[in-house]
């Protein structure tokens, strides 16, 4: 079906906006700098995630002054509230949230398919029910885009048919096909390229004939980037990584890997909503916290949009709620480990909610993991979360302070942790790019491991063998 | 510590209280306000966004109720709840309770007192209330009181008299106590003035208090339904005017606008900033004018304002969790309203706070109907810079006797005369 698809149209030769500075000889990790519309980004990069125009409780000011430079919004969030008309008469999403700096919009689909109960794919788009007011519509590859073109974020994504990693079967390739196709209709649709770098999503599940058609497609398309999509749903790392590379390995290298949603831990539930809201006006009487510990078992009040991960973690939407799967991951993730990982495959962007959902949970990232700062032991622990880190939370406060305002209802310590995992995410970024620039980072994924791990040997197997698949060896 | 007042208009003092601090080179000026904060951070405020703020008060208000269950961890720490909460340029002022929490009555004994926390209650004797307050090292905190007398509706003489009493025996163990301490050599005890609404104990209170050798009073019990505010401000004045002059007078409990300027008028110095987090907290605005200089634009006030926000209160239920008034004021407009979806302009046009100058009514209405934690941060910057703003106009105002053009101004306002629809601020 495939190579029937109609060659894109009206779109002249998408722009260059990567530039590589710097390349591993070992591994295909690669320093680079993307040229955006408002203003240069240094790659690899993490985005943090802000849903709904603002980057939950820290203002824009103190995201710029972490050295954050793109953040993401979520189309199917803001499509229906505040609706992109209103954004449009705001100046667009960076003057109604007043980010000077870069925007990367999502699509819309995966919240679709993940957080809304009925949605129904067909060839024309997703037909959903908006939550807030039932009123049914329509979120095809146009309408997609032509929202992003009224947010006006620098890059926007194409709108995939979205599967779960975990689903077999024709399925996956109908879906991956109809992202060609999707993609071709999004080119068409978009008005303004010399504005916003649409990119691609790379689909096809964990099969590797699927995913390798669907990249030998996708790259006859001129577009000014690539993500690698369809992963962090539940998949085992093994497969998720053997993905990644095969993605890498086919996709330009003078073009931007966006990997999407990284950041799913095997084993662990699928994340559910926590600590995002503050509310005034509760059913409990007046008093916020953002924190999971005050919401109640079984509380109602949540709307289905809060269901599930924004960004792109969820096998299956989870069927009941209880505070125990509210609490904080119980298994030793890492996140940071994945992303040293797939920067070794060659990717250039990251996004997850992660490091600012776990936050609101109390959990602090730090080299060797987290650190859950409501347990007792912090209690009259006098040290930095990280003396090492250069953020505001670690230059004036203790864990202990922070474990005693985290047991309050003070939403100021949910901004502390969002402040000082936020800036260990770009200061991992940071670290990542200055080793590859140096032409040290396969020591300097050595020397990561055993920071995390203890020891290099006890680095997840998954781990140590998509490394050694691109030439770094753990000792 | 040294008050030097520079000068008394109808009742109103207006000065300065200086060498405070434990290294004694801090200011605070009078009347002012204390800096409100939840365990020992103010609400939703890190230090970056607390520093946006223009004009916070050199001091801030801890209170025990936040703090005492975690007394081990402070005498473990050893330097002081100053440098435990990030706030080692601030002055400390420890209150007993939140002004914004209930207090359970029936609990206080004749050698004992009891707050409640996030853990529940802890109950403190004389010797516990002041091993804490060395673990703290506070620059002010208030003596240990009887303050249930308050909390009542209609008090017993018998009771009003207890409540002096008590004060009065905890105040002299305090004073004892801390003599024996050389830590707290640099903390300075604020006295508390009890009694109900029983005149001959209220003088007798702030007679035996002012005998003492206090740095301050804290007038205590005259907050609550501002229906009986009226007795109370009556037994204010009487209060106050038996106290020395050279000592501050704080109240606790009462924030509003109007109720502040009623109290400043009959001699009450520092007044804590708890108003500016409830209207925070019901995801409002401050707007209420406090430029009382003629301007022929308040002439032409819009009076849409007033139509929807009376209907709100209307519809509002009061919640019951504190002993506060929780029903919207006229001194703010409510964002989650739906007229506010397309505005596009600042919460109150001039106002130079970070909110205003980055943020308009919409996106801040944006973060309220999708419940973002990003409101609650915004609101609280504006709100706090406002009310500040409000007792710097009230200084000023002292200083041209013009008191009473701004006392109109927020009289008019406070009754819903005028609009609300943000008037110029110069």
């Amino acid at each position: 079906m495939a190579a029937g698809a109609a060659v894109p149209t009206s779109l002249e030769s998408a722009p260059r906006i990567m530039r590589l500075v710097a390349e591993c000889s070992r591994s295909r990790a690669r320093a680079g700098e993307l040229r955006l519309p408002h203003g240069p980004v240094a790659t690899p990069v993490f985005m943090p995630v802000g849903t709904q125009a603002t980057m939950k409780g820290i203002t824009t000011e103190q995201l710029d002054a972490l050295g954050c430079r793109i953040c993401l919004g979520n189309t199917y969030h803001l499509g229906l509230r505040p609706g992109p008309e209103l954004i449009q008469k705001a100046n667009g999403l960076h003057g109604f949230m007043n980010w000077p700096h870069n925007l990367l919009t999502d699509s819309g689909g995966f919240q679709m398919v993940s957080l809304v109960a009925l949605s129904e794919v067909t060839e024309e788009g997703v037909r959903f029910r908006s939550p807030y007011d039932g009123e049914e519509t329509l979120l095809s590859p146009e309408r997609s885009v032509e929202i992003q073109n009224s947010l006006g974020s620098d890059i926007i994504m194409q709108l995939d048919d979205v599967v779960s990693s975990t689903v077999t079967g024709p399925r996956v390739e109908e879906a991956m096909h109809r992202s060609v196709r999707w993609l071709d209709r999004c080119i068409a649709a978009h008005r303004q390229p010399d504005k916003q770098n649409l990119f691609a999503i790379i689909q096809g599940g964990l099969d590797a004939d699927l995913r390798a058609t669907c990249l030998e497609e996708m790259t006859k398309r001129d577009v000014p980037g690539f993500a690698i999509g369809g992963l962090s749903g539940g998949e085992s790392k093994v497969q998720f990584w053997k993905m990644v590379a095969l993605s890498t390995s086919k996709l330009p290298k003078d073009k931007p890997r966006y990997l999407m949603g990284v950041g799913y831990v095997e084993g662990r539930r699928p994340c559910l909503w926590g600590a995002d809201f503050w509310a005034p006006l509760t059913l409990h009487g007046g008093v916020y916290g953002g924190q999971g510990h005050s919401l109640a078992v079984g509380e109602p009040r949540r709307t289905r949009l809060s269901q599930g991960c924004q960004g792109g973690h969820l096998g299956s939407p989870p069927q009941s709620f209880s505070l125990s799967a509210a609490l904080p991951h119980t298994c030793t993730p890492s996140y940071a480990t994945d992303l040293v990982v797939c920067v070794a495959l060659g990717c250039d962007m990251f996004d997850c909610v992660y490091p600012t959902r776990t936050a609101r949970f109390g959990s602090a990232l730090v080299p060797t993991g987290q650190l859950q700062l409501k347990k007792k032991q912090y209690e009259k622990d006098f040290g930095p979360i990280d003396p090492e880190c250069s953020c505001p939370t670690c230059k004036r406060h203790s864990r202990a302070f922070l474990h005693t305002l985290l047991h309050s209802d003070n939403t100021a310590a949910l901004h502390h942790l969002t402040v000082h995992n936020i800036a260990y995410q770009l200061q991992l970024m940071s670290a990542i790019r200055a080793s590859i620039v140096e032409k040290r980072f396969p020591d300097f994924v050595c020397s990561f491991m055993n920071t995390m791990y203890g020891d290099q040997t006890l680095c997840p197997p998954w781990a140590t063998e998509a490394l050694a698949s691109v030439g770094i060896t753990l000792s | 510590m040294k008050l030097n007042l520079t000068k008394v208009v109808n009742g109103c003092r207006l000065g300065k209280i200086q060498n405070l601090g434990k290294t004694g080179d801090h200011t605070m000026d009078i009347p002012g306000c204390l800096l409100y904060t939840k365990t020992g951070s103010a609400p939703h405020l890190t230090q970056h966004t607390l520093h946006n703020i223009h004009g916070v008060p050199a001091m801030a208000q801890l209170t025990l109720s936040s703090l005492a269950e975690h007394h081990e961890v402070f005498a473990e720490y050893k330097k002081g709840v100053g440098n435990f909460i990030g706030m080692p340029e601030s002055l400390l002022y420890c209150s007993l309770h939140d002004p914004v929490s209930p207090c359970p009555s029936g609990y206080v004994t004749n050698k004992s007192v009891s707050v409640w926390g996030g853990g529940g209650r802890v109950e403190m004797t004389v010797s516990k209330f002041m091993a804490i307050q060395q673990a703290l090292q506070p620059d002010w905190f208030q003596s240990l009181s009887d303050g249930e007398a308050s909390c009542e509706e209609a008090i017993s003489i018998k009771r009003a008299r207890k409540s002096v009493d008590r004060t009065l025996l905890f105040l002299d163990s305090c004073l004892r106590l801390q003599e024996e301490s050389e830590v707290l050599q640099k903390s300075s005890i604020i006295g508390v003035i009890e009694g109900g609404d029983v005149m001959e104990e209220r003088l007798r209170s702030a007679r035996e208090t002012a005998k003492r050798p206090v740095s301050g009073f804290l007038l205590d019990g005259f907050q609550g339904n501002p229906t009986t505010l009226e007795t109370r401000l009556q037994l204010l004045s009487l209060v106050t005017a038996e106290l020395p002059e050279d000592k501050p007078r704080l109240i606790c409990g009462v924030s509003r606008p109007d109720e502040v300027l009623e109290c400043i008028e009959r001699g009450v110095d520092l007044f804590e900033s708890f108003f500016p987090y409830l209207v925070t907290e019901r995801g409002c605005a401050l707007t209420f004018n406090f430029d009382y200089q003629p301007n022929p634009e308040e002439t032409l006030l819009q009076q849409n304002g007033i139509q929807e926000e009376i209907k709100y209160e209307d519809q509002i239920k009061k919640i019951k969790t504190t002993g506060c008034n929780q029903k919207m004021t006229s001194f703010e407009i409510n964002l989650k309203e739906k007229k506010y979806r397309e505005d596009f302009s600042p919460l109150v046009k001039e106002c130079s706070c970070y909110c205003c100058k980055n943020h308009t009514r919409a996106y801040i209405h944006h973060l309220l109907v999708t419940n973002e934690l990003l409101a609650g941060v915004l609101l609280m910057i504006h709100n706090f810079e406002h009310y500040f703003g409000f007792f710097h106009s009230i200084r000023e105002a002292l200083k041209s006797d013009t008191l009473a053009q701004l006392k109109e101004l927020i009289r008019r306002q406070a009754s819903g005369e005028l609009g609300n629809t943000n008037l110029t601020l110069h």
